[in-house]
């Protein structure tokens, strides 16, 4: 498996989610004792196992385990995760343990169902029922019933009702010759309140003779047809422990609601098919520790309700037949199978017609007697030889239980879907060849030392015999990564990732569909469509886009369904970064003062700067000026639009300018400049985003601001300006004198990008719209300091377009 | 009491830590330890849901368990609570397990307040605990119609009546012959002739079985009122139950029990 495992993800260069199996053995084998009772020696015997059809990760499992706390309910065993591992939850009613138990879910209600016998009252039976098996508290009793003997449930779902079939032996019926063979049956369990409808129907029609009742082991099997057979040992006499036995089968064609029920096979006139007349049954005869003497099972074909199998011992030593009808139980082959010195068969049958034999038997190599647990599968009715399969080959005494019965009286085999499900009980010395397809022990296990270990790890545990759950995968195993990620993708186009389902199972996964819970994340349907068939040891690329809407982190899952009954449906977390372009604008934009037109062809002009700041291509579809005052501005260095810009690039290269060409004297001429954009790529919306503009417009002049030591004063004593005649260094003429000129400040309108300004006196503004002709100036300022006054001089030149706005005399 | 309730607050234990109170959660319980609080609305299973009930717990000092799960110190087990237990104290909590996997899930009767003195919180909770077992060895006790102490001479198996059923859980009766010598309850001759399941299948199993030369205290009920149904039903007397052998030593304890209830 680990060594798959390596190829895959090297191959693949993936992180994969290996969903738990024996990658190509197709055998799991589990120790189903959790790891908090590693120091549990009981005798876990006796196993049943129930695995939810319409979910097969939930299985629940049953054995002679005691509840470890004595709280005077019995556990069961619970797994939701397919058998891997398993929890006790005391549930069953009755004692610490039960006896006799057999447990099953119906086929879709999830409700799982249960016949025991107490431990604590002697043969009283129990038909139990438990919405949800993995809750805790005690399972609802539906039946009482004493004087029972190996109550052997099965279950079913059809038309929304659950059907429930108790086969028990009765030891309470009638007088003698009594006939005991009996099944407790209701055709709707799931939530009536007790009995929830059960009744019994006798299914025994002949005379027991001497023997007084029929043998124990009465099974059922049914169809989801609604035909139902059973199986029994029919006594006919008795002599000390030698009883003389037919094997019968009956049939009812409607889930046993017929007007007599079980009677659809007759015999001499007679209900019941007789398949074998007067064999020989030793009662509790003993097969090394193991009594024998009352081991039977069916199984019906559940592609076609007219094939059965049924397989059950007899003789001495004791001996498994198993044989076949394929006429409704009518006509019956001769021995299929024969194995001597076996017991605890177990019959079940795929989707697939394959035919699963499970029993234990007793071998006798010179080390001493051992059970060997075999499992048998055939595809062809047992014509050709059978994949034999052994599951555990366990010494049949040892460890800290020697006494009787040390695997119980039966073993438990399932099929759901193409796969088979079992359990059975084997002395648990860990060691290695005892379990040639492996197994897994959650309780503590040193398979070097061959020693059980204590949950210290270190404290050595008698060994004893526990329960082993094991499953044979017929189909596929899927194994998919555990994710998959697109990285960043640009809105508007279409990301490709590849998905590799992969099977790493023993024969073909199907794969029916795929689906997602994001639209962003879909799979390509191959050219074949689907379903997909992967071989055992393939993967099949999937072809996954991802089409991203909006922008930002994008999950989803992908969810791939299969017929991998462990896993129908496996779930793959989609993960993707959907990007766009994203605009970059300058701020808003404040000219200097600007003289305007009238003058002459004066303007102020001023970078624009329209980028990509995002990580994918961004469109410009319009740049225009608004505005109250629109006209005072135009664009230069502007491309054609469409403008597509990608990531870190500037409209025009960088050239892209506003220029302010004011048409009036004032404070405030505005407008905006607004940039539409493509701001869903998907889509094609698009969004604007504005930039405010404020010029002022003056004729020819200056602005000046008087300071002492940076602070504007309040009032300047005196402004003189003179004009030069001939340059710098000519004559000079007085063009204005101004006295105790005050601070003026003009703030500007909020909301705009017009800003705020401070002077003492303008020539050419909107406070004195005087314009000064070009030319050299010389402007004298005095002020009062300290009761004394001061004076400072500045020259400054005016040219055609000229205004100088920030002319501060500081003292 | 007054000694008591002095003692206990010496000890910084509780007032409710009597030992009837302590009596009373053991009668209720299987699996008694002390543990800190480490989470609350947690779990360390996810058999189990977190709800305001649960809390993760480390076992720091396990008082009573079965031996399945005696070793448990140092595990964190989820605890469903009967009432809300604060983070980073410990208690002396009395449980039952409900959930056995890689942890364990159990469910509270009770909780005390964790004195100083440990060892003094063990012998209150052994106490409890052989008081719990006194009393059930009692009420066996008084069921029975003899209790004697003595020695097994003999057994055989009993004849197999027609009527039985054939059932692998068939008890497969036998009687012993006992030499008694003493007589705890009832009377009768010193040769009793009891009926015990030979069988060790599963609903038997822990039934007492007998020997020649085993000794001990028998706890007879006549003619299996308990437990048997009357399709094997047998007339004699029988010891089914497990406390219904007892080893000699417990003679004087088995006679002050059943002196208690003349």
């Amino acid at each position: 498996m680990r060594f798959l495992t390596n190829i895959l993800t090297t191959a693949l260069g993936l992180s994969l989610i290996l969903i738990p199996t024996s990658a190509f053995a197709q055998v799991k084998v589990v120790n189903m004792i959790p790891n908090s009772l590693s120091a549990e020696t009981q005798r876990d015997s006796e196993p049943n196992v129930a695995v939810n059809p319409a979910n097969p990760m939930r299985i629940a499992a049953s054995a002679f385990t005691p509840d470890p706390g004595s709280s005077g309910s019995g556990p069961i065993f619970v797994s939701t995760d397919g058998g891997n591992t398993w929890v006790l939850n005391v549930v069953l009613p009755g004692g610490n343990k039960t006896g006799d138990t057999s447990i099953r879910f119906a086929g879709t209600s999830g409700v799982l169902y249960g016949g025991i016998l107490r431990s604590d009252s002697f043969l009283r039976m129990n038909i139990l029922r438990k919405a949800d098996f993995t809750s805790l508290g005690l399972m609802d009793v539906l039946l009482t019933r004493d004087n029972e003997d190996q109550p052997w449930l099965e279950a079913a779902t059809a038309v929304a009702q659950d059907r429930v079939f108790v086969g028990n032996n009765n030891f309470g019926v009638g007088s003698s010759p009594r006939r005991t063979a009996s099944v407790d049956l209701s055709q709707n369990a799931a939530t009536a309140p007790a009995p929830a409808g059960l009744s019994t129907t006798a299914i025994e029609a002949r005379s027991t003779g001497t023997a007084n009742q029929d043998g124990p082991a009465i099974r059922t099997a049914h169809h989801s047809s609604g035909r139902v057979y059973a199986v029994f040992y029919a006594w006919t006499a008795s002599s000390g422990s030698t009883k003389t036995s037919d094997i019968v089968v009956v049939r009812d064609d409607n889930w046993g609601a017929s007007a007599t029920p079980f009677a659809a096979l007759t015999d001499g006139g007679v209900a019941g098919r007789r398949v074998v007349t007067g064999t020989t049954v030793v009662f509790n005869q003993m097969l090394g520790n193991q009594r024998t003497g009352g081991q039977a099972t069916i199984a019906v074909d559940p592609s076609n309700s007219s094939t059965v199998y049924i397989a059950w011992g007899d003789g001495t030593p004791f001996t498994l037949h198993l044989r076949r009808s394929t006429d409704q139980g009518v006509t019956w082959s001769g021995d299929l199978r024969t194995i001597t010195s076996a017991t605890n068969p177990a019959l079940a049958i795929t989707t697939a017609g394959k035919v699963g034999f499970l029993y234990q038997r007793l071998v006798t190599p010179s080390g001493g007697n051992r059970w060997e647990t075999h499992l048998e599968q055939s595809t062809d009715g047992f014509a050709s030889a059978v994949t034999d399969t052994i599951l555990a080959n366990v010494p049949d005494s040892i460890g800290s239980y020697s006494g009787p019965n040390p695997i119980g009286d039966y073993s438990n085999l399932m099929a759901v879907g193409k796969n088979f499900y079992g359990v059975f009980s084997a002395f648990n010395t860990p060691v290695n060849a005892n379990f040639p397809l492996g197994v897994t022990y959650q309780r503590n296990a040193n398979f070097g030392t061959n020693q059980l270990l204590a949950l210290n790890g270190t404290t050595v545990v008698a060994d004893s015999i526990d329960p082993f759950f094991f499953s044979v995968s017929e189909s596929g195993n899927i194994v998919v990564p555990s994710g998959v990620a697109f990285g960043t993708a640009c809105a508007g186009s279409i990301g490709h990732a590849t998905l590799n389902v992969c099977n790493t199972g023993g024969a073909d996964l199907k794969v029916t569909g795929i689906s997602s819970s994001n639209p962003a994340f879909a799979v390509t349907t191959p050219s074949g469509g689907f379903p997909v068939v992967i071989h055992p040891g393939a993967c099949f690329p999937f072809d996954v886009t991802f089409t991203p809407s909006g922008t930002g982190p994008q999950s989803g899952t992908i969810t791939i369904s299969s017929d991998d009954a462990a896993h129908p449906t496996v779930g793959v977390p989609a993960t993707g970064q959907s990007a766009a372009g994203s605009l970059g604008l300058s701020p808003n934009q404040q000219f200097p003062p600007t003289v305007i037109q009238s003058v002459g062809p004066c303007r102020s002009s001023r970078p624009f700067v329209v980028s990509n700041t995002g990580t994918c291509d961004l469109t410009i579809t319009n740049i225009a000026i608004g505005g109250v005052n629109a006209g005072d501005y135009t664009l230069s260095g502007l491309p054609a639009f469409p403008i597509t810009l990608q990531p870190g690039h500037q409209v025009g290269s960088g050239d892209l300018n506003v220029l302010f060409e004011p048409k009036a004297v004032a404070r405030e001429r505005t407008a905006n400049v607004s940039v539409t954009f493509v701001s869903n790529p998907t889509s094609g919306a698009t969004s604007v985003q504005t930039r405010e503009l404020c010029g002022e417009g003056v004729l020819t002049g200056a602005r000046v601001l008087v300071t002492q030591g940076g602070v504007p004063v309040p009032v300047a004593h005196e402004i003189s300006l003179r004009r030069y005649w001939g340059g710098w260094f000519g004559f000079s003429k007085k063009v204005e004198e101004v006295d105790n000129a005050p601070l003026q400040t003009v703030t500007g309108t909020p909301g705009t990008a017009c800003g705020s300004i401070q002077f003492h006196r303008e020539y050419g503004g909107v406070s004195n719209q005087k314009s000064l002709t070009p030319g050299v100036y010389k402007l004298k300022v005095e002020l009062k300091i300290a009761g004394k006054e001061v004076s400072k001089t500045v020259r400054f030149n005016v040219d055609t377009c000229g205004f100088n706005g920030t002319i501060v005399v500081d003292f | 009491m007054y000694c008591l309730l002095l003692i206990t607050a010496l000890l910084g234990l509780p007032q409710q830590s009597t030992p009837t109170n302590v009596n009373r959660l053991a009668d209720l319980s299987s699996f008694v330890f002390r543990g800190r609080v480490l989470k609350s609305e947690a779990t360390t299973m996810p058999q189990v849901e977190a709800t305001k009930q649960t809390a993760v717990v480390l076992v720091e000092e396990v008082h009573r368990a079965a031996d399945a799960i005696r070793n448990v110190n140092g595990m964190q087990i989820t605890l469903i609570l009967r009432q809300r237990a604060a983070e980073g104290r410990s208690y002396i909590f009395f449980t039952n397990v409900v959930l056995y996997g890689s942890s364990l899930a159990a469910r509270e009767s009770g909780r005390l307040s964790v004195g100083r003195n440990s060892d003094y919180a063990q012998r209150l909770v052994n106490a409890a605990f052989d008081s719990k077992e006194d009393r059930a060895l009692q009420q066996r006790i008084a069921r029975a119609t003899l209790v004697v102490a003595g020695k097994v001479l003999r057994t055989e198996p009993l004849p197999r009546d027609p009527r039985w059923p054939e059932s692998e859980h068939d008890p497969q009766w036998w009687t012993a012959v006992l030499h008694v010598d003493s007589f705890a309850k009832g009377q009768g001759p010193t040769e009793l002739t009891i009926i015990f399941p030979s069988s060790k299948d599963e609903l038997w199993i822990d039934a007492p079985k007998f020997k020649p030369d085993q000794e001990g205290v028998w706890i007879l009920q006549r003619d299996t009122k308990e437990k048997v149904p009357p399709v094997y039903a047998v007339r004699g007397l029988t010891a089914l139950d497990p406390r219904d052998f007892q080893p000699r030593e417990t003679w004087d304890k088995v006679r002050r029990l059943a002196g208690r209830q003349r």
